[in-house]
């Protein structure tokens, strides 16, 4: 096959597909609440931009082409700070779901459309379709190539204007354009960290009602925008867009999950963390004298929980030891009985990765690796014990464990399960040990208590996501609800 | 005539879009959520439907390779839930993968060639692929089950029509001219 200008755009448009898709979606993603329920709709959405290009391809001429790309060029240009720009904007005017229209309808319309009308309209000149198609689609699997090699998010997004850009020239062919396409995404790239940290700032403030946000560390990993966001002496780890730790809110988080339940057990032995973040109820742990083992699946969350949030934490490397990985990998391969506390310090089920990890399946592996005496430490993800989704997940637990306390603490606002085959004798003292620091009130139901309250719910299992439906609907925009 | 073509297209780029929602799902639940998974599929995806148009010409091999596909798609379904972490879940998943992509690309090339006119396929294709796509991503929420029953029953009927009344009679498909279509 000849390199001849038309298969090397065809080449360039299949990556730049490939590359819109993979930013788009993640920068969408982490600019809205980040739930499944946004991740779905933002593929589809950027889905529909081929459809869009395959209807128009025989009903526009050279102008409106060279003005569609134009507009698509500037628009994916300022696509990695720009949504989340116009989000925070939005938002503060209290019209999260129009962000949430414009950004979807933008995404379908200037996202991905525009580079899959060339195709079709070389067909239609007397193209090869099998040639052509196989072109486009090895140009998308060159960049999943170049998506793995990247070094940093940063040069991923360069080599992604630079695919613009190219596709630009190849099907305007005017160097009016081109020129001016060029030194712009240069420039964009060149000032992106700078972009991105006030567009960031401006995001917190209004999303998340910060008053004076600074950016402190940001990173994409494979999985995750990560952000550590401070504020006077305060310090936010935030994944995808959304709090994961509060150094002045969140300790009672650790606290309850960790902690508490590391009291306890009787024998300080080996504690089993399923999650990093701040890497904070890990200290805990290996403060009260129990050999810490935490799974990760991102390393780079548990990088910059040693980087960022050390002085909180107060580990070394060599305190615990650390597992990358899958949660539900590496514990398939544990043996049985091997832990004397496994705490699950994990993100709400926001996604389906995550709400497999509340599912019974995955507790009852929990409750296999648990030894006798020991306690497993489980978040409902709810302040109410009555709330659906504290039922779901509650549901899940009473299938996989005979023997459970649920505590409900007021400076928390969440409600924890303390599970086992059967609780230490010291869970009896439950009550004395909360009282210790919990001075705003707490509430605890033992087993026969909590299994009343969740009645016959249907537990979240991996046939029924409940838990993931609801906080996908729960974090919708009220005006889509 | 041209509505049983559009009908042809969408039906089957809505499988298409089902059951890929269908396999990540199965890969994370039989693998573990590592992101190197999802591009393996992702990638393979797109290889299986170079292959596919580049290898298969011949109607009856594509009427093998969507067979194959449907229970290969079922077989992934059962070994991701039954034995998840193994590599036979691995294997088959990505079986499924590639053999349902391999059929995406020959019915892309075999529409596109019996139909003539391009756009309208790969349009109707792609909205049948978005639609899919959404459905399974729906029924994400609600059961799991329900993704890859809607999928195989789809795929199904497509086979059964695929069988009984075929649209493309002509295997010589590479061949751009002159449509060769049953009536």
């Amino acid at each position: 096959m000849k390199i001849t200008r038309d298969n090397l755009l065809i080449v360039d448009c299949g990556a730049v597909l490939m590359l819109t898709q993979y930013i788009a979606v993640r920068e969408i993603g982490s600019s809205f609440f980040s739930t499944e329920l946004i991740t779905v709709a933002a593929v589809i959405m950027i889905l529909i931009g081929p459809s869009v290009a395959y209807y128009l391809a025989d009903r526009v001429g050279s102008k409106f082409l060279a003005a569609w790309g134009a507009v698509t060029f500037v628009s994916l240009l300022v696509l990695p700070f720009g949504v989340r720009t116009l989000v925070a904007y939005l938002m503060s005017l209290n019209i999260e779901h129009v962000a949430m229209l414009v950004v979807f309808l933008g995404a379908g319309l200037f996202y991905s459309a525009f580079f899959a009308i060339f195709l079709p309209r070389m067909v239609r000149s007397g193209g090869d379709f099998v040639g052509l198609y196989c072109l486009e689609l090895a140009g998308a699997v060159l960049a999943l190539v170049l998506i793995g090699l990247m070094p940093t998010w940063q040069f991923l997004l360069m080599a992604f204007y630079a695919f613009i850009v190219l596709a630009l020239h190849l099907s305007v062919r005017s160097a009016v354009l081109t020129v001016p396409a060029l030194l712009a995404s240069a420039l964009v790239a060149f000032y992106y960290p700078a972009l991105d940290a006030q567009a960031a700032r401006y995001y917190y403030q209004c999303y998340w009602n910060q008053k004076d946000p600074h950016l402190m560390a940001v990173t994409y990993s494979p999985y995750q925008r990560i952000d550590v966001v401070t504020e006077g002496k305060d310090r936010i780890l935030y994944l995808d867009g959304i709090p994961y730790y509060d150094a002045s809110d969140l300790f009672w988080f650790n606290y309850y999950i960790a902690e508490l339940p590391g009291r306890l057990v009787a024998d300080k032995g080996r504690a089993l963390i399923v999650g990093s973040g701040s890497l904070s109820s890990t200290g805990y742990l290996v403060r009260q004298g129990f050999a810490v083992t935490t799974i990760e699946i991102d390393k780079m969350v548990a990088d910059f929980g040693m980087k960022y949030f050390n002085d909180l934490n107060k580990l070394s490397a060599s305190d615990f030891k650390l597992e990358i990985g899958d949660a539900r990998r590496i514990i398939a391969g544990l043996p049985d009985r091997s832990y004397d506390l496994i705490v699950l310090d994990i993100p709400a089920p926001f996604h389906v990765q995550t709400a497999l990890l509340y599912t019974p399946a995955f507790f009852g592996e929990l409750n296999r690796c648990l030894k006798d005496g020991g306690i497993t430490a489980i978040n409902t993800c709810s302040y109410r014990v009555d709330d659906p989704i504290a039922r779901s997940i509650g549901a899940s637990a009473c299938k996989s464990f005979a023997d459970i306390r649920a505590i409900t603490g007021e400076s928390l606002g969440l409600t924890i399960l303390y599970c086992a085959r059967k609780l230490p004798p010291a869970i009896e003292s439950l009550r004395e040990a909360a009282k210790v620091q919990e001075r705003q009130g707490f509430q605890i139901f033992d087993d026969h208590a909590f299994r009343t309250v969740v009645g016959d719910t249907r537990p979240h299992d991996s046939e029924n996501l409940a838990a993931l439906l609801l906080f996908a609907r729960e974090h919708l925009p009220e005006a889509m609800k | 005539m041209r509505s049983r073509e559009n009908f042809d297209l969408t039906v089957n780029g809505f499988w298409l879009g089902s059951s890929q929602v269908g396999l990540v799902f199965h890969l994370i639940y039989s693998q573990g959520a590592g992101v190197l998974f999802y591009f393996a599929l992702i990638a393979l995806w797109l290889l299986g439907s170079i292959a596919g148009m580049k290898l298969v010409s011949d109607r009856y091999l594509a009427l093998k390779l969507e067979i194959a596909a449907l229970v290969s798609f079922g077989l992934a379904a059962l070994v991701a839930r039954s034995a998840p972490f193994t590599a036979w879940s691995l294997v088959c998943v990505l079986l499924a993968v590639l053999l349902i992509s391999g059929y995406a690309g020959w019915f892309l090339k075999s529409r596109a060639t019996a139909y003539g006119d391009v756009p309208r396929v790969l349009l109707f294709e792609n909205n049948g692929f978005v639609l899919g796509y959404a459905v399974a991503g729906a029924l994400l929420f609600y059961s799991i089950r329900a993704i890859d029953i809607l999928t195989a029953f789809v795929l199904t009927v497509c086979i059964i029509f695929e069988v009984i009344c075929p649209i493309v009679v002509s295997r010589d498909s590479d061949n751009a001219s002159p449509p060769l279509v049953s009536s």
